[in-house]
């Protein structure tokens, strides 16, 4: 019994066709004004640069997006990055470097660091902002005393290793090939798989979740691991386009990424976000960043409206949340 | 004593949307009187409650103290009328002395320590309550917790106290105890309207009784005019038969689910029972009489404390819902949307989440035209008005989000079904609708267990009716002897 009723519906209806468009709308306004105002901002090489710092955020904003989908949240992931980071680093400046070996163990001692951050939060029931900090300190305290030293840098002759961060297919850095393909799965599994699914339904109701079968937990700690997984890919293509590693990295990514996130529309609540409209995020943060550093802002100044941007994303998230539930 | 009552209630009406919680009830109550309030669940005891103490504000009547025409508009104001309610659970805070929360909401701006304890050991003293008022509220027993409630009661001057089953927490030695301080009180010229489902109570302790049924005062005597039978009657009455009984009943066929003292720790006491292909059996019984618990220590929501589920003669270790559904049970939650909605998901998610595993392909891949396929039969075979499966679930009216829920589950093609208030928010077209479903499960061989708080329901679905009270299991009611009248004798103590 299909039918068409009332006006409530078209109402509905309109206000999804907004929440999915918006951020197109406001992409391409963005594009648009920033260049009519600088000439530089429809340059190639003004591109590529977006390009390749929104990739590094990208490939953890997916992954943080599986967390929150999940209904849970993870402040760890830039410890994780800059583990895994270090891990390859190690591999690389050993006596016995291995550019296949480093490149694979950055991305799996992440997954495994992410389920292991998923499972303490998970299974102790406790918030996953004030778990996900302290496993944060844990994983940068261990990062620290055993595997970083306090500047490792890769040899210049493993060219396969810096191709990753530096190298570049058709005149597009690699690490924007890697998120690209990164975002494809990461939909895919969302959208086609049922652990995409699962993972909505836990984070749109958990105690609805559980009844209708779905072990909630292990959905929810697999997307934790899935999370560390994507912040080591960030560390192997951090480390390698920096060409080494300090262990007085600074991690601004944190923000960068959480702002991206929500930019996206990924619900702080679960159960909702998409990869296309979180990409949309990722870019039209870039593109903000990038009219920033055109501009020749401070550093400071572009925290402080970083910030702002931050507290407006999550502040129309609490507001279509109030929204929906009236 | 003068004439004039110390509350009297004129036409009193107050509706909820779609509901007539109470409708024109007139109530009378002298200086001193105790006054039983009984009924069904539903019956509109509570609001009226409410509304005396002014939670909820009536849409038409007026209440009239002492003479004058009163408003409430808040529970504080209604306390400075001199009305006050006390609950079935204590609301003491436990960290403070009885004193202290004795005279909590009447603080002076600077506390008066010695003033406030002088006060409440006279007002103890001369209810003749046995209470150290230094002692803090943690250590007191349910009793004690409950005298500290009336004297709280008393310290605002209070007129008139609404007591909700004050002795529900009580054991048989403190409610007499409890019976014995009500008198006391009373003897001070204090009213009491007194809500209790133990109708030996009701006859016990009250001068007068009222009886509600669907909003309505049906009787309103004096207590030594009734006999618990007549009560019952009252209570029950002959109700609207909104709900057709079927003539023809399906086969009963052999047992499929069986439990065996089963026990959840302060909720259920050794439970037993089965359930048979082609039956519908009823579970009545109070709210809080541990029904819904039953429902949710089989289907793995919860995990009971001892006892055992067999299916098919095998036991089975039910220990999540997950388990619950591969052996086949079928579980509705009351709670639609805090255990069933997945509220921003689209209608297809919804009624597709129990069968993911089915429908997807090996590593997980979900085939498409087969779940659109199985969401557009659901639709179709369950009539649920959406103009689409991709409709978020939160845009369909409550009867259309129920018979989701239920389709959802019918898609997992359980042998044994479980509802816990099936038709409950739900318009009268889908009520039909979903009673249908369940009368023709039963028809094609599954065993089906309804838990309903309205008899009628009850009455119409079932072929067999199990009635719960106090966390146990009291009767088992067959074809024989089933009406309403013995399912209410076995509800009530």
């Amino acid at each position: 019994m299909l039918t068409l009723t009332s006006a409530r519906q078209s109402r509905s209806e309109l206000r999804e066709w907004g929440e999915k468009n918006v951020l197109l709308l406001l992409f391409v306004t963005l594009c648009v004004a920033l260049g009519l105002a600088f000439p530089i901002f429809f340059t190639t090489a003004n591109w590529v640069l977006i390009l390749q710092s929104s990739a590094i955020v990208g490939v953890m904003a997916i992954g943080l997006s599986f967390v929150m989908i999940g209904g849970g949240f993870d402040l760890s992931f830039a410890a994780t990055m800059l583990f895994c980071g270090a891990v390859s680093a190690r591999i690389m400046t050993g006596d016995d470097p291995s550019t296949p070996l480093a490149l694979i163990a950055g991305p799996l001692v992440g997954g495994a660091i992410g389920l292991a951050n998923g499972a303490i939060i998970v299974f102790t029931g406790i918030s996953p902002l004030l778990g996900s900090i302290a496993n944060s300190l844990i994983i940068r305290a261990l990062g620290v005393l055993f595997v970083m030293t306090t500047w490792m840098e890769i040899p210049r002759n493993a060219t396969g290793f810096l191709f990753i961060g530096q190298g570049a297919f058709a005149g597009v850095p690699i690490a924007v090939y890697i998120f690209i393909a990164i975002a494809l799965l990461a939909h895919t599994v969302l959208t086609y798989f049922s652990y995409g699914r699962r993972l909505f339904l836990s984070g749109a109701n958990p105690r609805a979740a559980r009844i209708v079968g779905v072990r909630v937990r292990m959905t929810q700690v697999t997307a934790y691991g899935i999370c560390g997984l994507c912040a080591g890919v960030a560390g192997v293509i951090n480390v390698s386009s920096v060409g080494g590693l300090s262990a007085v990295f600074n991690i601004s990514y944190l923000y960068d990424v959480i702002t991206a996130v929500v930019i996206g529309g990924v619900s702080f609540f679960g159960g909702i976000g998409s990869i296309g409209t979180v990409v949309l995020g990722i870019l039209i943060l870039g593109v903000l960043k990038n009219a920033m550093i055109i501009l020749n802002m401070p550093h400071y100044t572009q925290n402080a409206v970083g910030g702002v941007f931050l507290i407006i994303a999550i502040g129309i998230d609490s507001y279509l949340r109030k929204l929906r539930s009236s | 004593m003068n004439d004039i009552p110390r509350l009297a209630i004129r036409g009193l009406t107050k509706t909820f949307p779609g509901v007539r919680a109470i409708s024109e009830a007139d109530l009378t109550l002298a200086p001193g009187e105790i006054h039983a309030l009984a009924g069904e669940n539903g019956s509109g005891k509570s609001t009226l409650c409410m509304v005396l103490s002014g939670v909820y504000q009536p849409d038409a009547g007026e209440i009239v103290i002492d003479g004058v025409v009163v408003n409430p508009t808040n529970p504080r104001h209604a306390q400075s009328l001199g009305v006050s309610m006390m609950y079935q659970e204590s609301n003491l805070v436990p960290e403070l002395t009885v004193a202290e929360n004795i005279a909590l909401g009447h603080e002076t701006f600077l506390l008066n320590k010695r003033g406030i304890e002088a006060r409440t050991r006279e007002i103890l003293n001369r209810l003749n309550f046995s209470l150290d008022p230094s002692a803090k509220a943690s250590q007191l027993s349910g009793a004690r917790m409950q005298m500290a409630e009336i004297a709280k009661a008393l310290y605002g001057e209070s007129k008139i106290i609404i007591m909700d089953e004050p002795t529900a927490a009580l054991n048989s030695q403190e409610t007499q105890d409890f019976h014995k301080l009500i008198r006391d009180v009373a003897a001070t010229g204090v009213s009491v309207i007194y809500i209790t489902h133990a109708l030996e109570e009701a006859l016990e302790l009250a001068d007068f009784t009222t009886v509600l049924r669907d909003g309505k005062v049906v009787a309103c005597r004096p207590t030594t005019d009734l006999t618990r039978e007549n009560l019952v009657e009252l209570m029950v009455g002959s109700h609207i038969d909104i709900i057709k009984r079927p003539t023809r009943r399906s086969e009963i066929g052999e047992q499929i689910l069986r439990v065996e003292n089963l026990s959840l720790r302060n909720h259920l006491t050794n439970i037993n029972f089965s359930l048979s292909r082609g039956e519908v059996v009823g579970l009545a019984g109070l709210v809080g009489s541990g029904r819904s618990e039953l429902t949710m220590s089989i289907c793995g929501v919860v995990k009971p404390t001892t006892g055992a589920i067999f299916i098919h003669g095998k036991r089975v270790k039910v220990v999540s819902p997950r388990v619950a559904i591969r052996h086949g049970i079928a579980y509705l939650s009351e709670n639609r949307k805090e255990d069933g909605l997945f509220l921003q998901l689209s209608v297809m998610h919804n009624l597709t989440a129990s069968i993911l595993g089915p429908l997807s392909y090996l590593f997980g891949l979900i085939r498409r035209r087969r779940e659109v396929k199985e969401a557009r039969l659901l639709v179709n075979s369950f009539a649920i008005a959406t103009s689409g499966l991709a409709k978020k679930i939160r845009d369909l009216s409550g009867g259309n989000q129920q018979k989701t829920l239920i389709a959802r589950l019918i898609a997992t093609k359980p042998e044994i079904l479980i509802f816990d208030e099936p038709t409950k928010g739900v318009d009268v077209g889908a009520i039909d609708s979903i009673h249908q479903t369940i009368r023709a499960l039963a028809l094609e061989g599954k065993a089906v267990l309804v838990v309903s708080s309205y008899l009628p329901e009850i009455m119409a679905l079932s072929d067999r009716v199990l009635v719960m009270r106090g966390g146990q299991l009291v009767a088992n009611l067959t074809a024989e002897n089933l009406t309403e009248e013995t399912v209410m004798e076995a509800a009530f103590a």
